[in-house]
């Protein structure tokens, strides 16, 4: 394997340990740290005057992550901290930092992300929440992540939920929700430009200036930024890109019960793609490197009341359109969305029930004539509604929660998905939890009207045809999952989830027999693939991720995933190629290692470290690599910060999905200098 | 659309065999976090409920609170902890024995409406929106959550842990609408004072 034995890369590796290493403090020195002998009992602690308690060190459990202790799900969360240190400029590399998360970068524009497998381009069955607005396309039943972003410093936390969703989240969260928060504009009052450069990440600048008062502040920002590409053996460095994003948050707190939030963003986006193309006409075939020009606008309001017994109402509305044109097809698509929910809290139960309705007309554009849906103005339409009971069995120690969702969509009508999870936390530090949820992957637009060509064998001519007739059903999904986390007095916990999950119905291609065709001309034999539910898989696996604040000044974590599929077609399947690909499109282990040190003079230094084992069916041997970043605060108002990224060899692989030979992800670096009043 | 076979099957043993660095890496933080967690042994500091109970103690002797608030002179103290409990024991202990306001003091654990025998309320972080909570109380009562937004929706007092000490920021705006008096010795000790 080309990792493992180059003395070059020795180097590389060495040097990137060398910080690690000439940071270890010798033991028992302590910097920074009062003696202060035993743990004081309480009885001692009432013995201290206030100004005596103010002086006191105390250990934390990591708060920023402490709500989600008692949930019973796999709940990760990516706090603003974790995403200021990383560097990192991009949502989709952020994921990389939750475990169960396979983040795998095709090019400099593409991803294919997912959660306890089923990774690729589109995430099928992730759902993916940007301040509660869905970017979940029902074009493709999935995720264009190379258009979702926002202004990365202003986003509060990202809470990536591994696993079904399902219950108050709504259709296709079958394998996980990823929610990304952004900061209340009262928080982000003032002004902030970082402006910087590398040899990937040629030029980004960023602004955004907020101002107002407690009740009633707004921010905008803007972005912009230019992308080089990434390394291509043959030399066709396609996959430039260049954005610009604009957006403004208003928060109002009208009352003192009554918060309303106006956002919105308008982006723009020219992305290089390379992609084969197939026609009927000569030339029948041709490979074409050229620009995707992607645009989206969105707006969304949401107004919440708290009620004086406790109890909330929330209304969230909003519209986004985008328009993605591609180099074989166009899509506009408006989608109109509104969403409540209404939570009582009482003694013994919260009771939360809601219910939303999204229309989504969207039109669409033939650009080449072997990629078509019929028809070319379809509308999209979910309602649902969901009712959820958290009962405290034994209050503050053992909850149950059980929950259903009706759901109504246009392609396959009504879903019902219920579940069951139980919570015991036996103290404050402790938590154990189970949950069985049965979640759907309602069907897209792809699999009901779409129809896509592709030359097989020139000489006859043969092509191959894909068929979405509208035959294909919900995909089907059980699972079961055991977790446990337990913090420690330290500042530190581990968090464990385990999850066993039955799928069935999972969409296959199905061969017909051969086919002549005659219209339009050229004639030519056609094989079908149609699109059926013909393939089933079983799903295991573990996650395990850590945290520990060893000093006020160092902090460690890292986690470790693994996943076994096992899928083989349905009796009545003939399908070829879906089996081999669900179980070798994903990883089977991942590891993530982070080391985050405050340095004597405003320095951080940060430094992480990332093992995925091989994915086959891309062709992708198992890799390891590294980042670090720099980061000095120069004056209270100015940071320079240096971030290097996949340091630990000239560029490497993950993932396939272009024509040619595989991309490689390069080694980079970046330097930004941020203002911030 | 759908890619043909290509590759062999996977295997462990495959994927694993490049990466010894991988593994000598992790070991070397394997080996290293149980080396430092034992060398920090000797000094403990106090967890961080710990302390703020002892805070909770101490407002009760800086605040003075309106003799309206009380239904009559033998009437308890009451301490009132919302959603869920962070404390544990801790808080009982802090309060066995003592007396706030030369009152004796009794402890609620308390979900949904606040009761009229609160004068101090702790508002933990599980409770996401405190604003709905904090709306409607009567004067006389001294609430205390935590992180700053909490002062922002009204309360009078919210810890913030800061360089791993507790401190904490004062509404004083809040502090006149309930009606309590706040002594000068607490408002210097406060980080802010709004």
């Amino acid at each position: 394997m080309r990792l493992s034995l180059h003395p070059a890369r020795r180097r590389a590796c060495a040097l990137w340990m060398l910080p690690i290493l000439l940071l270890m403090p010798a033991r028992g020195v302590e910097p920074g740290a009062d003696p202060q002998g035993d743990q004081p009992s309480p009885a001692a602690l009432k013995t201290l005057s206030i100004e005596q308690l103010a002086q006191l060190e105390v250990t934390t459990v990591a708060k920023e992550r402490r709500p989600a202790f008692r949930t019973p799900a796999a709940v990760f969360v990516i706090t603003r901290e974790d995403i200021r240190r990383s560097g990192i400029n991009n949502l989709p590399n952020l994921l990389r930092l939750a475990p169960g998360v396979e983040v795998a970068q095709i090019d400099s524009v593409k991803w294919a992300i997912g959660i306890r497998g089923f990774q690729g381009r589109l995430s099928r069955a992730v759902l993916v929440l940007i301040d509660g607005r869905t970017v979940y396309t029902p074009l493709f039943a999935g995720v264009y992540w190379e258009v979702q972003d926002t202004l990365i410093e202003d986003i509060e936390r990202i809470e990536v939920v591994r696993g079904p969703g399902g219950t108050v989240w709504g259709s296709n969260a079958v394998n996980g929700v990823i929610n990304i928060i952004t900061r209340n504009a009262k928080d982000t009052r003032g002004a902030l430009i970082t402006a910087g450069g590398g040899n990937v990440e040629q030029g980004t600048l960023k602004w955004r200036y907020g101002a107002g008062s407690d009740k009633l502040a707004f921010r905008v920002f803007g972005k912009g930024y230019t992308r080089g590409p990434q390394f291509h053996s043959d030399g066709r460095n396609f996959d430039d890109s260049r954005r610009g994003h604009l957006g403004f948050r208003l928060d109002w707190d009208t009352s003192e019960r009554d918060a309303v939030t106006l956002q919105g963003d308008a982006y723009g986006m020219i992305a290089g793609q390379n992609l084969n193309i197939s026609t009927f006409s000569p030339p029948a075939f041709s490979r074409l490197d050229a620009n995707a020009y992607l645009y989206g606008q969105n707006l969304l309001g949401g107004w919440r009341r708290t009620l004086r017994s406790g109890s909330s109402i929330e209304v969230r509305a909003f519209f986004d359109r985008t328009d993605r044109q591609d180099l074989n097809f166009r899509e506009v698509r408006n989608t109109y969305d509104v969403d409540l929910v209404y939570r009582i809290p009482t003694a013994r139960h919260i009771f939360t029930w809601g219910g939303g309705a999204r229309v989504s007309p969207a039109r669409f554009f033939q650009v080449v004539e072997t990629v078509n849906f019929i028809p070319h103005e379809q509308t999209y339409n979910l309602f649902s509604g969901f009712l959820e009971d958290e009962i405290a069995l034994i209050p503050d120690r053992l909850a149950f929660t059980v929950g259903a969702k009706l759901e109504h969509n246009s392609f396959s009508g009504f879903e019902i998905q219920p579940s069951g999870q139980l919570a015991w936390t036996p103290n404050e530090r402790n938590t154990i939890w189970a949950a069985i949820t049965r979640a759907v992957r309602t069907p897209s637009r792809v699999e009901d009207g779409f129809s896509f060509s592709a030359l097989a064998e020139p000489s006859i001519p043969l092509y191959l045809r894909l068929v979405g007739d509208g035959e294909f059903t919900p995909e089907q999904f059980l699972g079961t999952e055991l977790g446990y986390r337990r913090y420690f007095a330290r500042s530190g916990f581990i968090s464990v989830a385990t999850f066993y999950n039955w799928h069935d119905d999972l969409l296959s291609v199905e061969s017909r027999p051969f086919m002549a065709e005659t219209s339009p001309p050229p004639p030519r034999l056609v094989l079908p693939l149609l699109l059926r539910n013909g393939v089933q898989a079983r799903t295991g696996g573990a996650e395990v991720a850590t945290l520990w604040d060893l000093r006020p000044w160092w902090r460690v974590s890292g986690s470790y995933s693994s996943l076994l599929l096992n899928a083989r077609n349905k009796p009545f399947s003939n399908d070829a190629s879906t089996v081999r690909q669900l179980e070798g499109d994903t990883p089977i282990h991942k590891v993530v290692a982070v080391s985050s040190f405050t340095l004597p003079g405003n320095g951080e230094i940060d430094l992480f470290f990332r093992h995925v084992s091989a994915v086959p069916n891309q062709r992708v041997p198992a890799y390891s690599t590294g980042d670090a970043r720099f980061g000095w605060r120069l004056t209270p108002r100015l940071e320079l910060s240096i971030v290097g990224r996949n340091l630990l060899q000239p560029y490497h692989f993950e993932y396939g999905g272009n024509p040619g030979p595989l991309v490689g992800i390069r080694r980079a670096v970046f330097g930004r200098l941020t203002w911030s009043e | 659309m759908t890619p043909p076979p290509k590759s062999p099957r996977r295997s462990c043993l495959y994927s694993w065999a490049s990466a010894p660095r991988a593994a000598g890496i992790l070991l070397c933080l394997s080996a290293c976090i149980p080396a430092f967690s034992a060398s920090q042994r000797a000094p403990e500091p106090p967890p961080e409920y710990h302390v703020k109970a002892a805070f909770l103690l101490n407002f009760t002797r800086f605040v003075e609170w309106p003799p309206e608030a009380f239904p009559n002179d033998e009437s308890p103290f009451g301490v009132c902890v919302a959603g869920n409990d962070p404390f544990g024991g801790v808080l009982d202990a802090i309060f066995e024995g003592e007396t706030a306001n030369s009152r004796p003091v009794a402890i609620h654990r308390i979900k949904g409406e606040v009761p009229k025998a609160c004068h101090l309320l702790f508002i933990g972080a599980s409770e996401n929106h405190p604003g709905g909570l904090l709306a409607g109380l009567p004067p006389g009562v001294l609430t205390i959550g935590e992180e700053e937004p909490f002062i922002r929706a009204g309360g009078v007092i919210a810890f913030v842990v800061e360089k791993r000490r507790v401190r904490f920021d004062i509404n004083q705006t809040a502090a006149r609408k309930a009606a309590l008096k706040i002594s000068s010795r607490l408002l210097s000790i406060a980080r802010t004072v709004e």
